[in-house]
Parts: structure tokens; sequence; C-alpha cells
């Protein structure tokens, strides 16, 4: 039984009759043509498939439509139209955190939770943050460089409210 | 193809739908779309209406006052977390759960709900005497959540039921201890899990509690064990470890399968246990 | 360009902002979907299949779809879809293609098929018992032996003699974007799309099964989201049933695992079983008896190749005089085993750094020194009785180890604690570059091509894939180098097969140091010629003349060149529950020369990390033919919560044949740390440990079995 779904797709209002059951990620993969998410696990463990929603990271191969109703939602298709992506951007660039590419939306999302929740990211904090985020190819040391350098670039970029802990 | 849905607008809608009809209640989902998970861009198959709860003003919010705690069933992790109301053991069990993009959605009352054998709110719910508060359309009733929690995948939840609110017992402890295992450090499902509090007055042990998580098909968690140190002091507390050990050691009924074995489980659930006493006791 | 500075990578961008695109993300027209039917049991024959009745455009493919049933890999007996029998769980029987994915999981769901089921193997120690002989074609369960030896191990007296038996399990490459291929045939031109490490491996797989001509067959390599092997040889298999599907109903068909699907259906690395039996004398190892069995699952695919690799890269980093090898490719009903980085080597020299680890607790000497002890030189024999051509820095190799490890204060001071037993291991390890023998020369036979542009842009046209390892970025590099022109000059788009030649597989260490090396010659000559409008150069390997090998008697040199690599790693084991924290991971690598220091450290954090969870995390096991770890979270794979402190240092040791002196690295990088993490945690309990992952379950049992003795 389909539903009407009304909530914000990267900054735009959008509606879409569908069934409530459905999952996010295939809606935003297949309805919107966003393919930047990615169906890597269908478990919400390899973090692959990452959005925000309501400025908060979920795993949208997680995330029924029936829970999306009025929600705000940014893929990375949204996000890198933003001062933060540039710098996150310049930063994996720079520290050379990009192998094969698949986790590297998932990452970069995670990457601006990270800066957005902690004022200055330990490693340990760094770690925490992309726990959920697995990668095979790049053994996370060049990630981990990448977000402490985007730190260092951004600065003042990233609000300092911490939203954990 | 797909199945009927329903996103109530309030709770007395959510209980009237449910009074007629039985649905999957969708919290945060992180166990439901794993379970009916489904060759992507097929429809979920699940074989009843889905009934959509998670927004319900009603079942969110985290509240306290000098007796209890009260803790609404769809409250995520993350929430959990961050409230100051919270007992320390159970910050520290939601801490290990998943990742943070899962704990944002996932919610306590689905861990409850679910009744894994791994759920890790679960024995800390257990230690701490929680109750839970479950409403219908019509009634309203409060159980132990260690009689609620049956078995693996097993609750007391009847028709027309809804998990409504954890009720925890608003007390403190000198000491709480969680420790997980898994077979890696992070993002994942526990082996096993200890957890216990402490209080120590005057050299008297004023309160003692020990759960074990993801070993038994439910949390195992025994007051007659415990209340034998109970008043008791200390250097006798002491004497009495391996008694409390040895009881605990036939009570521990653990599984071989994909994660670990049944002997790592149990001795390496003990020994924790045991380390841990010494610790605590011999000061 | 120059090579000595470092470049960005050129491909991140895309990657960054989601804009590349994997084979699910390709658009097609009219896009059907196939689903797979497979067997339910290890073995037996299919009696019989009921089928519901197809709707319109729905359509059962099946062996009968196609012209000749046969995966050409090495061999040809795995057939595109299992005919009558059936030789694994999971065994793909056929497949139900149509639009709607709903109607397509129903319409399996009605699907019954009666099996007559046979006895199974499902071990090693099965398999050689022989009791169930369950290949067609012989009467044992060995696909393939292979043995080889030197000097003489009867004529040896006065030893000390010390004997071990190792294990390994299965791992899975678990690379993030799961094995997927589209077939589509316009009734002129079949293209296959997927997601590959070699396009003409396919290509060839398709000429064999389809009645189609050269000419009219495709392949095109999508954008590949990780492979390590595991999309090496798999996709045919995958590419032929798409392409049976795409010649019978003549729309586009897509094939895409679910994760589970692929976790336990598709290539893994082979377990195995090792017998060691070594002579020693005045310290010195003089003589070695070795054998290997490998769990080769029902049908040989690359087996043999991977056992010959595991043999020849013996003895390790060591010379030892008097050797005695032996290796088996089992058959068992167990999932089909196959490529994965390190390819038989990560199996062997387990074992034999293992093994010299216990020899050098035995004789209570250090094992870094016992080893360094042994290290080959120049002008050496090979355990091939090849030699040893080219110059060997492993005594500088384990200098710059100890160096930057600070290896003998920690081994002779470590302090385990209350809570923790701390441990320090260390491996050498080298890695042969390029096919083993004489494959370069006589199967591979690589050809390049570079086309200079009127607007002097220079096109790279080879069949190498990209696939995160940095080859786009390398090989782009050395070409601009060589040139003399910017790296934005030179395009290297995904390989289609029908624009690029056959340069070769992507595998085997060998991109970088054989196709660069072409690509290197070849950008010589359109220097010499920039200045011409526009022109195509061809490169063709020839392999060195100090390169003599006999594939018959396994007897020559083994491989062209190696790289080494040292690596110690330092663990914590926690007293209580054994849980195993790796602290560090040191590495120091002859590669030769690094083309991009960036893309270097990309290869060794990740195959450090590959490496140490085949050492400690990666526990894949498999019961009565089926894969207990079958989805994302069981399975588990270092996070960004395991990861060690990591640091490495390189060797300078310019390799003549290679761009710029450089050599492969791609499998070196694992190879050396299961074994470093293993005698490290042996050194931490000082109990011996004989197989890998070292979890904490398995030392809980080590160190109940040494308490109960």
């Amino acid at each position: 039984m389909l539903k009407t779904i009304n909530f914000t797709l990267n900054n735009k209002k959008v509606s879409i009759d569908v069934d409530p059951a459905s999952r996010l990620l295939d809606v935003l993969r297949i309805n919107f043509n966003l393919t930047g998410v990615k169906e890597g696990c269908s478990e919400g463990e390899c973090g692959a498939c990452v959005v925000f929603i309501n400025d908060q990271l979920v795993n949208s191969c997680m995330v029924p439509m029936g829970n999306v109703m009025n929600k705000e939602i940014i893929t990375i298709e949204g996000f890198k139209n933003t001062k933060q992506f540039e710098v996150i951007e310049n930063a994996f660039l720079e520290a050379g955190a990009v192998q094969c590419g698949f986790c590297t939306p998932g990452m970069i999302l995670a990457t601006e939770n990270i800066l957005r929740t902690y004022k200055n990211p330990s490693l340990e904090e760094i770690k925490e943050g992309l726990s959920g985020n697995i990668c095979r190819c790049t053994g996370y040391q060049s990630i981990f460089e990448a977000v402490m350098l985007a730190k260092e670039m951004g600065g003042d970029l990233w609000a300092s409210t911490v939203i954990s802990l | 193809m797909g199945v009927d849905s329903y996103i109530p607008i309030d709770l007395k809608d959510c209980l009237d739908a449910l009074a007629t009809e039985d649905y999957w209640l969708f919290a945060g989902g992180t166990d439901l779309m794993i379970r009916k998970r489904q060759w992507h861009g097929a429809s979920r198959r699940f074989n009843k209406p889905v009934m959509f709860i998670n927004d319900l003003k009603a079942l969110n919010g985290i509240t306290a006052d000098e007796e209890y705690i009260y803790i609404k069933a769809c409250n995520s992790l993350l929430e959990v977390y961050n409230s100051p109301l919270v007992p320390e053991i159970l910050k520290k069990a939601v801490i290990t759960m998943a990742n943070p993009a899962i704990r944002n959605m996932a919610t306590i009352g689905g861990n409850i709900a679910n009744a894994a054998k791994v759920g890790d709110t679960l024995p800390v719910l257990f230690l701490l005497d929680a109750k839970l508060e479950l409403i219908s359309k019509h009634d309203r009733r409060i159980e132990k959540i260690s009689d609620f929690i049956k078995g693996k995948y097993q609750t007391d939840l009847r028709s027309g039921e809804l998990l409504y609110q954890i009720i925890i017992p608003n007390k403190s402890f000198d000491v709480s201890y969680f420790n997980k295992l898994g077979t890696r450090h992070g993002d994942i499902l526990s082996k096993l899990s200890v957890s216990s509090v402490i209080t120590i007055e005057d050299n008297i042990i004023k309160d003692f509690r020990v759960a074990f998580g993801a070993i038994n098909d439910k949390p195992l968690r025994d007051r007659f064990i415990e209340e034998k140190i109970i008043n008791k002091e200390i250097s006798q507390g002491q004497s009495l470890i391996y008694t409390l050990i040895e009881d605990y050691r036939l009570l521990l009924h653990g599984e071989t399968d994909k994660r670990s074995t049944r002997r790592y489980r149990e001795e390496t659930a003990i020994k924790i246990l045991h380390n841990y006493l010494k610790e605590e006791l011999y000061d | 360009m120059k090579i000595d500075e470092r470049t960005l990578r050129v491909d991140s961008v895309k990657k960054m902002r989601g804009e590349n695109e994997f084979l699910e993300d390709l658009p097609f027209e009219n896009l059907h979907y196939a689903r797979t039917l497979r067997s339910d049991i290890s073995r037996g024959f299919i009696k019989n299949i009921v089928y519901p009745e197809m709707p319109k455009d729905y359509y059962i493919v099946d062996y009968r779809d196609i012209h000749t049933n046969e995966v050409a890999m090495i061999d040809f007996d795995m057939p595109i879809f299992a005919k009558d029998r059936v030789n694994y769980i999971g065994e793909p029987i056929a497949f139900i293609v149509g639009k709607n994915k709903d109607k397509i999981i129903e319409l399996m769901s009605k699907v019954v098929v009666e099996y007559e089921p046979l006895p199974a193997v499902y071990s090693i120690e099965e398999s050689k018992a022989n009791q169930v002989s369950i290949l067609e074609a012989k009467d044992n369960n060995i696909f393939v032996k292979h043995h080889f030896a030197k000097g003489d191990l009867d004529g040896l007296e006065d030893c000390r003699v010390f004997e071990g038996y190792y294990e390994t399990t299965y791992q899975e490459q678990l690379y993030m974007e799961k094995q997927g291929v589209v077939g589509d045939y316009d009734g002129e031109e079949l293209k296959v799309y997927g997601s590959i490490q070699c396009p003409y491996y396919v290509k060839n797989a398709l000429i064999h099964a389809t009645k189609l001509s050269e000419e009219q067959i495709r392949v095109i390599q999508s954008d590949t989201g990780g492979a390590f092997g595991g999309k090496e040889e798999y996709p045919s298999l995958l590419a032929c049933q798409v392409a049976a599907a795409a010649l019978k109903i003549k729309k586009p068909v897509r094939l895409i695992f679910d994760r589970r699907e692929d976790i336990m259906y598709t290539t893994k690395r082979h377990p195995s079983k090792t017998y060691i039996k070594s002579y020693v004398k005045d310290n010195k190892i003089i003589g070695m008896k070795f054998d290997i069995d490998l769990d080769g699952g029902p049908y040989i695919g690359l087996s043999d190749v991977v056992l010959q690799r595991a043999l020849f890269t013996l003895t390790g980093a060591y010379l030892i005089e008097n050797i005695d090898v032996t290796g088996q490719v089992m058959a068992t009903n167990n999932v089909f085993t196959g490529a994965f980085r390190g390819f038989g080597a990560p199996q062997s020299m387990f074992a034999l750094e293992q093994h010299i680890n216990q020899i050098a607790k035995a004789l209570k000497v250090d094992p870094f020194e016992l080893k360094r002890n042994h290290f080959v030189k120049q002008g050496d024999s090979t355990a091939t009785n090849g030699v040893y051509v080219e110059k060997i820095k492993l005594d500088q190799l384990a200098s710059q180890l100890e160096k930057l490890s600070n290896y003998k204060e920690k081994f002779e001071n470590n302090k385990e604690d209350e809570k923790y037993y701390r441990g320090i291991g260390v491996s050498f390890i080298p890695h042969g570059g390029g096919f083993t023998g004489d494959g370069e020369a006589t199967h591979i036979k690589a050809k390049v091509k570079l086309r200079k542009n009127k607007d002097d842009t220079v096109d790279l046209l080879i069949a190498n894939v990209e696939m995160g390892q940095g080859a786009k970025t390398a090989l782009s590099k050395i070409v601009a180098s060589a040139i003399g022109i910017d790296i934005d000059a030179v395009h290297y788009d995904n390989p289609d097969t029908k624009y690029v030649p056959d340069s070769g597989p992507t595998v085997a260490s060998r991109t970088t140091m054989v196709v660069g090396q072409l690509l290197y010659l070849a950008a010589l000559k359109v220097k010499d010629r920039f200045d011409e409008e526009s022109f195509i150069v061809e490169e063709n390997f020839k392999a060195p003349d100090y390169l003599v090998w006999d594939q018959e008697t396994l007897q020559g040199n083994a491989y062209m060149s190696y790289s080494w690599s040292g690596v110690v790693a330092e663990v914590l084991v926690d007293k209580i529950t054994y849980d195993v924290t790796v602290e560090k991971l040191y590495g120091v690598y002859d590669i030769g020369n690094p083309i991009d220091i960036k893309l270097v450290e990309g290869q060794i954090h990740g195959g450090m990390i590959q490496g140490m969870g085949l050492g400690m995390m990666e526990n894949m096991t498999s019961k009565n033919g089926v894969i207990q770890q079958n989805n994302f979270e069981a399975y588990s794979v270092p996070t960004s919560k395991d990861i060690p402190e990591m640091a490495f240092d390189l060797v300078i040791n310019k390799y003549d044949d290679g761009p710029y002196g450089a050599k492969g690295l791609g499998e070196l990088s694992l190879v050396g740390v299961p074994p470093a993490i293993a005698s490290a945690v042996e050194d931490a309990i000082g109990q011996r440990i004989f197989k890998i992952p070292v979890t904490p379950e398995y030392i809980l049992e080590v160190k109940e079995y040494a308490e109960n003795n």
C-alpha cells in the first residue's frame, strides 16, 4: 500500500508515493537517482549508505520511508555543495585517503559528523566516530589524517556544539 | 506489492489501531530492517502490517522523580547515553552498541522488544531491577523485565500491547562495571558481557548485583547468589568469592556458534567476574 | 611530472562526490534483473526441477541456454550453470530474469528442486582419507600435486629435528562493492560490463562459452570498489551466466549479489594444513621437509597456480640447502576457493615463519637473529634451483627494521603487567613479482599501446584496472614522467577490450612492475616522436634472458624478481579474556623504487590491516559445506577502532627491468603480517601457536592444553 511521504531532500521539498516499509536507501537510489549512497551490507554495519536525517548521521539501509515523514535528508549530493565539504575534500585528497572510493562518500559524511560533534577531535574520538564506516583498502590511517587535517584547515567552519558526551 | 502500513498521529491513535490488528511495531527499525532484508529495490516482505511509532511524542523523553527514572520506549540509544538522568551502568552498555549511526536510530524499547540474546541493554536492565510499563487501548500493566523477557526473541508482549516506558529504581551505586567482548573492538555484537554494581558503606557490602549477557538465552541474574554477600563485612565477602564463582558457573549455559565457543564464553565470564570481585573487595 | 614528486591521485575527486559509477550505478535502458537459483545440497544429482509457469517477459536461463557449459579458467571443469550434478552448497543452477524484483522473488520461491544427495567431503582430512571420491575423472581427491627438491635430506647427520603442523582457514576479500556484472546483446555485439580485475580473462571465457566470434565480444570494466583477487577469476563465471541471459532475451541483464550471497558463495582464500620437519645443526637450518595441503573446493579454478606460488615462495627469505617440498590441492564440497592477495604465500609463509620462530625459541635464540643468519644473498640458489640474480638487501632491510621498531630492546625487556601479556614478533617475507615461472612470456604475452593525440594528450591503452590500488595514478605518472608532460595530459580510461590490447590481468603484483615497464618503454618512444601530430606506439613483453624456467620439472627461476618485507608486530594479550590487541606494526620494504610515496603508503597500510585481519580476527569456518560467518557483522574485519600504530620505511634497490626501478608491492604488504602477529602472541603468552587467526578462543585452548599437560 502506497502512502505519500513528504520530506526535504538536499534542501528541496519533495513528495513521493511509496510503500512506507521500503528502504530509504532504495528510494534515494532508484526513485531519486542519487547513486552516491551505496548498498554495502544491508545491515547498518558498513556505513556506505549513510545520510544525514535532521542532522543525525544514519544508515539509510535501516530507515523505512515511514520514518522519513517531514524530515530533512542530506546525501553526499547535497553535502558536496557546502564549504565544509570543500575543506574535507581537500583534506582527503592531501592525505591520500581515497582508494577504491566505495566507502568514501560515507567516510566524508562521518567526518562531517565528527567535526560537528567534537571541538578538537582526538584520535580516539575520530576512531569512535568512524567506527561504523568500514574500509577494506586504506587501513584507515590516511582517513584519520584526513579528519585531523580537515579540522586544521577548516577551523571555525564547524560550530562547536557538542552533540554527544 | 508491499504491505499495509500505518503512521499514527498520536498515542491514542496508535493504541486504537493495535486493538484491532496485529502490527510489526517499527521504532528505529535497526532490527526489523535486517530481519526482513530483501534484494535492493524489492519490497520488504513483512507478513503483517507495520506501524511507525518512532516519532510519537508520547513515546519519547526521559524523566525522573525521587523513586524512579522513566525512559520512554522510543528514545534512541544516543538519547539514553546523553541524558544526565540515566544510570552510569546503562550508559556504559549503550556506548558499546554497534556504531554512531546505529545509535542515532536504534531505540531502547526496540532492544527490549526484540529480546535478542545479544541485546546489550538487557542484562543491565535486569541488574537495575527495571520494570516495563505496557499499555494497550483498555489496559495498563507493569511487569518486571526479568519476567517480560522469556528467552531468545521471546517476550510477554500481549496482543494489542505496546511497550510504553522503562521504569528504573532511582538508585546510585559506588561501582558500575560493564564489560563486553566481541570479535573486534568496535561495531560488534556481544560474545558475552558481564555487568555488576557494588555499594560498600562502613566496611559492609550494602548492595551487590551481577548480570551476564549473551551467554544464556536470556540474561542471567540471580538475587539468591547476590544475597550471599549482602550485608556482610568485606572480609566475609572475600572469603565467599569462590562460592559465588562456582554458583554462577553452574548456571551459565553458553553455546558454540559463529562468534565463539561455549568453553570460552563460560570460562571467560567467570574469570572476568572473579577478577572484578577480587579488585573490588580487596581494595 | 617528475617521478620523485608526490602526485595526488587522479581519480579521487569523482569518488569523494559520489559521482563515479560503480556497476550498480550504471544506467541501462530496459534493464532486466537476474537472481540465482542455487543448490541446497553439497553434492548430488539434480533429479528434477519444477519451475512455476513463467509469465510474459520472465525467463529461466540455465545450461540449455549455453553453447559450451564450461567456465574457461585454466581448466574447464566448472560449469556455468549446473546441469545434472551439484558439488557445493550454493552452486548456481539457473537464473530467473525479469524486470520486477518482487515478481522474480515470488517466482523463485515456487521453484522446486529434487535432489539425490551423495556423500560429500568437507575437509582436507576427509578428502585425503578418500573414503568418498568426489572427482569424476580421478579416483582420489587430489586436483594437483607438486614436488621439487634440492640437495639431500637423507644425508643429514647429527641434527636436532623439529616438527610442526600449521593451519590457516578461509578468508573473505570483503571488497566494499559486491560482485556484479551486466550483459547486453543487441543482435550483433555482446557487451559485458563488470566489477572485474581481468577483462581479457572474461573475454576468453565468453569466447569459450558462446558461439560468438572474438570481434563480437566486448568486455568493459566498470569502476571497481575493491577486489583483492576476489574479482580475478570469479567474474568469468558470472559473465558467462549473464551473457547467456542477454543472448537469450536480447535485453540488458544485470546480476548483483547480495552481501550474504557474496560472502557465502564467491571465492575464498584456500584453507591450508602444513607439515614441516627441520634439521638444525649449529643453529643453522640445513634441511627442511615441507608438505602443504590446500582445500580447493569442488573445482580446480586457479588452485594449481595458488599451490605453485605457495611452494615457490619457499623457503622465504632464507637459504636452506637441503629441501624436499610437496604440495597438494585437495578437492572438497566446500565453497570454491580462489585468488586472494598473497595467493598461497600467506599460507606457506605463515607455516614457515612460525616454524622458524619455534625453532628459535627451542634453541633459546632471538628469532630476529636466527632469521638474519639465514638470509639469502645475490647468487644463492633458490628453492627451485634457480639463482637470485638481483642484488638482495635483506641485511640493510633488517637493520632499518630494527631501527624503526627498536625490536631488540623490546624483545629483551618486554614486561608483562597486571593486565596484559606483552609480545613482539618479526617476519621476513619475499614476494615474486609477476606471473609464476615463465607465465609472463608463455601465457600472458602482455602488450601495451600509447596513443599520442593532436592536442598533445596521451592515452594509455591497457587492460589493467584501477581497483583502489592506485593503478591509474601510478601508470599515468610513469608515462607522464617519461615523456615529460603533466599528469593531467595523460588519460587512462576503464579498459574496454574493443579498444585496448591484452596487457594481462591485474594480479600477481605485476601491474606496476611489468605493465608499468612496458608503458615506460613505450613512453620513451612517444617522447622521441612527440612533435608528430598523432600516432600509436606499441610495446610487447620480452622475457629477461636471465629468466630460465622449466614448467615440467619446476626448476629454475620461479619469478623475474623479488620484493622483500620485514614486519615487526607488537601485541598485548589480556590476561583474563585473551583478547589480542595489535599495538604497533612496523614494516620495511624493498620494492625497488617507489613510483609515488603516498600510493606506496596506501598499499602498505591496507595490506597491513588486511593481514592483521587474517592474523587475528577474521575467523571464517565452514560446517557441512556452509560458511558460518555469513553476514557482514559476523565476519569481523578490522574497524577504525582496531587500528594499531603503523610505521614503514623503504630500502631502495632499483630493479633494472622495472619502471624507474620499481618492483611489486600489492601482495607483499599483507603476507608478512599474520606471521609477525602470531609470533608476537607466542612471545606474549609463552605457548606455541600453530594456527591463524589467533583468536581469544584459540589462545584459551592453547593455555588450557598447556596447563593440563
